[in-house]
């Protein structure tokens, strides 16, 4: 080999023979080696070359040209320098490399090579003495590999190892880091340092208990975790955690196992999150929920007592209404039968002293004390019910009674029994009435109407009086005309007030309290009353009344 | 033949004084001082042709009397007038069922009138 020319080309095979000469005896084993130079020069994916001792390139196999890109023409007879680095060059490597494959028999590294178009390439090589008989070298033997590939994803590998370390490594939000299978910290990042206090170089190599307060420690939940994170490959839990300076935070903790290729057990990564803000806020909500439940059950409460009370009061109300409308009935009969019999005995006592009933004529004094009685009973009686008509009517008690009535037929049942009074006053009454039919209670409007005349009666002595009944769409108006003195301005505003009295009251019995309780029965009937006067011309009464009353309510029932 | 009526009133007074003169006004009176006194006459066989009835009385009222009279078919049918001191009875009115409602103090002149009237019917 080594006395081969240097530019000679040459297949891998005549070295080869040329070196077998000497050493291979046999035919067989001469073939075979031909064949074996057959396969070595096909071989596309090494690069597979002898040198001289020198250097110098004597053979080129396929793979070499492939990787390299030199025919077999161009490189062989050059010095195998031409595939290092100028800086490798520089400084003997290639040289180096020989010296040290001469004195070991062989050589290994990888490397930066170029190609022939001066390209980089990451190369694995493995040069190989060869002596011979004698021990004397006679060359090199050199496989190259062609590890860019590898070389570039390795690269790419390790960069992006970096990134992520760096990544992990500054991130500040998260406790990032490692456990080694028992549960020692192997790694600590940023976030570790902030969230639990220590500095990688404390933390670093101690066990990871440290961070869990001693009485969950004790209870073995550290081992726990760990089982569990390496039976499901991952435990996730909150709660709270200890920092270097002893106090606590609340935590988010995510253990995952972390195997290698092969399923091993090589640690676990740990990543923690500080929730004690968010604990913090979502403690401070619940106690305020706590605090508004409990200010919400203690104003339910207030008002249930409140409404209970409220509950007592209106069943105390009712029931002093119901004593109070008690009280009134007594009162109503108890000072009513004493008067009915009063009255009876007057009246009866009157009609037996008349004159055409006795023989001799009774004494003046006692007709006139009998007349002047039932004058009195009479005016006592009013007094009476006024009085309780008024007690009923404060006390919301006055009920009305609707039926359908004829407000023409009721005013001349009025007139026809206030005859005789009307007719002692004076009065004359006329009539100008139309049927009015209507929804009323007869007793109350009649009261009224009684009421009314009787006023002109007192009021308007002497008087004409005219009744009208006039209706006009869903309404009546029930008219009382005296053409008495009339009343003054200023009394008409008070006139339906209670206690208020015309102003020639010396004549009237009462408590004037007659208008004050027609206008409480009329307005019962969802209608009004006023009245019109001019003085010295009379006055006149008008009651406005719907015919029909609306749908039953309260307001009938207690105007 | 004068009419016959059953006077139900409680106070003794009011009771002589409507009897001595109904009976001067030619009327046939009967009276009970309360309304199961007035049952007891009734049931007993006593046909009134009108039963002058007082409500406030002890013992049984006159609501009451109405709610059993109305209830016997043999008395059901016998007239009332109502007397009555309580103002304020139009709500009880329709309860009662009269064909009169006087006022107490009674006008011994109406209550002629009245008795006429429904007798007359």
């Amino acid at each position: 080999l080594a006395n081969s020319k240097p530019k000679k080309a040459g297949r891998f095979p005549k070295p080869r023979q040329n070196r077998a000469k000497p050493t291979i005896k046999s035919k067989d084993k001469r073939k075979n080696m031909g064949l074996l130079s057959e396969v070595v020069q096909s071989i596309r994916d090494y690069g597979i070359f002898m040198l001289d001792p020198s250097g110098t390139i004597l053979t080129w196999n396929d793979g070499a040209k492939h990787i390299k890109g030199y025919s077999e023409e161009e490189i062989v007879g050059q010095n195998f320098r031409i595939f290092y680095l100028p800086e490798d060059i520089a400084r003997h490597h290639p040289d180096a490399e020989l010296e040290h494959a001469r004195k070991t028999g062989r050589y290994e590294e990888e490397g930066w090579r170029l190609r022939k178009d001066r390209t980089k390439f990451w190369a694995s090589v493995v040069i190989t003495r060869i002596t011979n008989r004698r021990g004397r070298l006679v060359g090199f033997a050199k496989v190259t590999r062609d590890l860019t590939a590898r070389k570039e994803m390795e690269e790419r590998l390790r960069e992006s190892e970096e990134r992520f370390r760096l990544l992990v490594g500054s991130v500040k939000d998260y406790a990032i880091f490692m456990l080694d299978p028992n549960g020692f910290v192997m790694n600590w990042n940023e976030g570790a340092a902030q969230i639990k206090g220590y500095l990688s170089e404390e933390i670093v190599g101690k066990h990871f208990s440290q961070f869990y307060p001693p009485e969950e420690v004790a209870a073995g939940k550290c081992e726990f975790e760990l089982e569990e994170a390496t039976r499901v490959g991952r435990f996730e839990d909150e709660g709270w955690r200890v920092r270097k300076d002893g106090s606590l935070l609340w935590a988010n903790v995510v253990i995952t196992a972390v195997r290698d290729a092969k399923g091993r057990l090589i640690g676990f990564s740990k990543v923690t999150r500080d929730l004690s803000e968010r604990k913090k806020a979502e403690d401070k909500l619940q106690k305020s929920y706590a605090g508004l439940e409990r200010r919400v059950q203690e104003r339910t409460r207030e008002l249930s007592e409140a409404n209970e009370e409220l509950e007592q009061r209106e069943r105390d109300l009712e029931e002093a209404l119901k004593a109070r409308d008690e009280f009134l009935s007594i009162a109503s009969h108890e000072l009513k039968t004493p008067m009915t019999s009063l009255k009876m005995q007057l009246q009866m006592l009157r009609q037996k002293t008349r004159p055409e009933r006795n023989e001799s004529p009774p004494p003046e004094k006692l007709t006139k004390g009998l007349e002047t009685s039932l004058r009195q009973v009479d005016r006592l009686t009013k007094l009476v019910e006024d009085l309780l008509d008024v007690a009923r009517a404060s006390a919301r008690k006055v009920s009305y009674r609707m039926e359908s009535v004829d407000l023409g037929h009721l005013v001349r049942d009025v007139a026809d029994r206030l005859k005789d009074q009307i007719e002692a006053a004076g009065c004359r009454v006329e009539l100008d009435v139309e049927e009015a039919r209507g929804q009323f209670d007869p007793f109350r409007l009649d009261q009224v109407l009684e009421n009314l005349v009787m006023n002109a009666t007192k009021y308007a002595a002497g008087s004409k009086i005219t009744l009208m009944v006039r209706t006009s769409g869903q309404d009546a108006d029930l008219v009382v005309k005296d053409e008495g003195r009339g009343i003054p301005p200023e009394s008409l505003g008070r006139l339906f007030e209670r206690f208020e009295r015309g102003p020639n009251s010396q004549y009237v019995n009462g408590l004037g309290l007659g208008l004050y309780i027609s206008r409480q029965i009329v307005e019962g009937h969802h209608g009004s009353i006023r009245a019109d006067s001019e003085e010295g011309k009379g006055t006149t009464f008008t009651i406005h009344l719907p015919l029909r009353q609306p749908p039953l309510s309260h307001a009938q029932v207690a105007p | 033949m004068s009419k016959v009526v059953l006077v139900v009133e409680d106070d003794h007074d009011i009771r002589d004084a409507i009897t001595e003169f109904l009976t001067e006004s030619g009327f046939t009176i009967r009276s009970a001082e309360n309304g199961s006194m007035a049952l007891e006459v009734l049931r007993s066989g006593f046909r009134p042709d009108l039963i002058l009835l007082d409500l406030m009385m002890p013992v049984m009222d006159g609501f009451a009397f109405r709610a059993e009279q109305l209830a016997d078919p043999e008395i059901a049918a016998i007239p009332v007038v109502v007397m009555s001191a309580d103002g304020n009875i139009s709500q009880k009115q329709s309860k009662i069922l009269a064909v009169d409602y006087l006022k107490k103090p009674l006008d011994i002149y109406h209550l002629v009138a009245s008795l006429n009237k429904q007798l007359e019917k």
